[in-house]
């Protein structure tokens, strides 16, 4: 679908927000549900969508938060108002919606964007975010910042308060987006707590629709053979306790 | 304007069909499937393929490289859950498969034969992610035209065998299928390709040898359908690397009757229309029927 561009906002040097109209796209975009978007013009070894995940979606618009990893996302970031692009959404299955709970957000780095649109979402709860990244320029509105080289926040990871958190409040549900090592390690810790764990997973994809086969997780298999899951059509938003964490990156 | 198209015993509306692996139902959303000359499935097996660890795939320049390991539910999985959802098209289903021992293809082709809907088979002999699978058949004369002669006597229908260009040559292997008792054939499957992250040594796949597909290798096979189609009397699906209606009219040149669009499908799911609305349109500006260019390279 062609999407015209209505908002570029620089965050800072590494991360936008890309704001689009959604005239074209007449499904419900829900949180954790992601798109694919096609550089405006196809370059060697970058002919495949990028894999980006919504960080807002109203009526009229829904907005892209993308970070700078490499010359593709580059490319994106300078992309101009009006400007139309190639995007296939909403894509995947999103996040459970709870209502009345107090729910626990675990976000690193770039995982940011689909826990804002799910907290957006979330009814009557009480929220506690904790959002990791490696310095300052990664950290985003949260309750509890924490950064690898101690720039802002707590200097440490996700996990180095999370014991402290959970002795102090009773979360009812948790949610992530982040790197597969952050997330096996908060469910380490949040499997001894019996706390429902949900978490949106990243793989190298083709297609984005089902097709290709190519963005498998291996998940807890019924019978001896392994057992592989698309990311993008039976994810990205799995349980913690299907995924088989050994296995992952 | 006439775009209809035969394979030996198959006739179709247009040429273009997808290629095994890169297409599902679940395409739906995005084109009318009904407009495509044939639908070719993802291969199935036996049982159930796990398939294998990620990372699976990586983009290359002009290509894109895959160790999927045919992940599938199994054939009974694939008539109970997979086929209904294609009997809502009324465009001729052609279902891959493959197997790790002859004894195996006759089990699964026995298993298929009892779908009404299914209009042929594509047999994957070719596939070069799987250890022991696909290579041990395909580059081997003899073994593809004993497989074929055993697949022939359980069915009347359509049965299309899919050619590996990893081969010395792969004319032999042609010539091996029609003996056999092919009824057309399908090629090139993937070539075999390999990445290497150039900084930390690390492969770019899982498994490390994949199948290399994508515009890059259209050269090759328009040059082995070329081969194929001057030496073998048999109709021919041409697939690697297709992305546009001017591939398409290359392959149909060189001598194939219908056409796959595969890898270009995870660049725009909706490109099948688009191409197929360009070669309508050429070939009614230029008042063209498929057999008028068919294997008419100057």
């Amino acid at each position: 679908m062609k999407c015209i561009l209505l908002e570029n906002t620089k965050l800072n040097d590494n991360y936008y927000l890309l704001k689009f109209d959604r005239s074209n796209i007449h499904e419900e975009i829900v949180p954790g549900q992601f798109v694919t978007v096609k550089l405006p013009q196809e370059r060697a070894g970058q002919r495949l969508g990028i894999p980006l995940s919504i960080y807002q979606a109203d009526a009229t618009s829904f907005t892209l938060f993308v970070k700078i990893l490499g010359e593709g996302t580059r490319i994106l970031a300078q992309a101009e108002v009006n400007q139309e692009l190639d995007i296939l959404a909403p894509l995947g299955k999103g996040f459970t919606l709870v209502e009345n709970k107090t729910v626990l957000l675990i976000s690193g780095g770039v995982g940011y964007p689909p826990l804002k649109f799910l907290k957006d979402k979330l009814l009557n709860c009480k929220v506690i975010w904790i959002h990791g990244g490696k310095t300052a320029s990664d950290i985003f509105p949260c309750d509890f910042p924490c950064t690898e080289d101690g720039t802002t926040g707590i200097k440490g990871l996700v996990t180095t308060n999370l014991e402290t958190i959970l002795q102090a409040n009773k979360i009812d549900m948790a949610y992530s987006c982040g790197p597969n090592a952050m997330m096996k390690a908060v469910y380490k810790i949040l499997k001894q707590h019996d706390i429902p764990y949900e978490v949106s997973l990243e793989e190298y994809m083709a297609c984005g629709i089902g097709v290709c086969y190519g963005c498998a997780v291996q998940v807890v298999s019924l019978d001896e053979k392994p057992l592989y899951k698309r990311v993008c059509k039976e994810g990205p938003v799995f349980k913690a306790e299907e995924i088989v964490w050994e296995k992952s990156k | 304007m006439n775009l209809t198209t035969k394979l030996n015993k198959l006739e179709f509306k247009n040429p273009l069909t997808t290629a095994s692996g890169t297409f599902g139902y679940e395409m739906a959303d995005y084109l009318d499937i009904n407009k495509l000359g044939a639908i070719i499935t993802k291969t199935i097996t036996k049982e159930r393929k796990p398939g294998n660890p990620s990372p699976r795939l990586y983009e290359t320049e002009w290509g894109l490289l895959n160790s999927i390991g045919l992940q599938n539910p199994g054939v009974e999985a694939f008539i109970t859950e997979t086929i209904p959802h294609y009997q809502r098209f009324t465009t001729p289903l052609i279902v891959s498969f493959s197997g790790s021992t002859q004894e195996e293809f006759v089990e699964v082709l026995t298993r298929l034969e009892s779908v009404d809907s299914i209009a042929g088979y594509e047999v994957n002999v070719s596939c070069p992610n799987v250890e022991n699978e696909g290579i041990a058949f395909g580059v081997d004369a003899k073994t593809v035209k004993d497989l074929t002669s055993r697949l022939r006597k359980i069915t009347d229908k359509e049965l299309i065998i899919k050619l590996t260009p990893n081969v010395t040559n792969i004319v032999e292997i042609a010539q091996a299928a029609k003996e056999g008792g092919a009824d057309s054939l399908a090629l090139i499957n993937t070539l075999l390709g390999m990445a290497i992250d150039p900084m930390t040594g690390k492969s770019r796949i899982n498994k490390r040898l994949c199948g290399y597909s994508g515009s890059a290798i259209k050269p090759v096979a328009v040059a082995n359908v070329y081969r194929v189609a001057q030496s073998v009397n048999i109709p021919i699906i041409a697939m690697g690397g297709a992305e546009n209606y001017r591939d398409v009219l290359e392959f149909i040149y060189a001598g194939a009757s219908l056409v796959a669009i595969g890898t270009a499908n995870f660049y725009n799911p909706h490109i099948m229309e688009e191409i197929l609305a360009d070669l309508t349109k050429h070939f009614s500006q230029n008042n063209l029927t498929i057999n008028d260019i068919k294997g008419k390279v100057s």
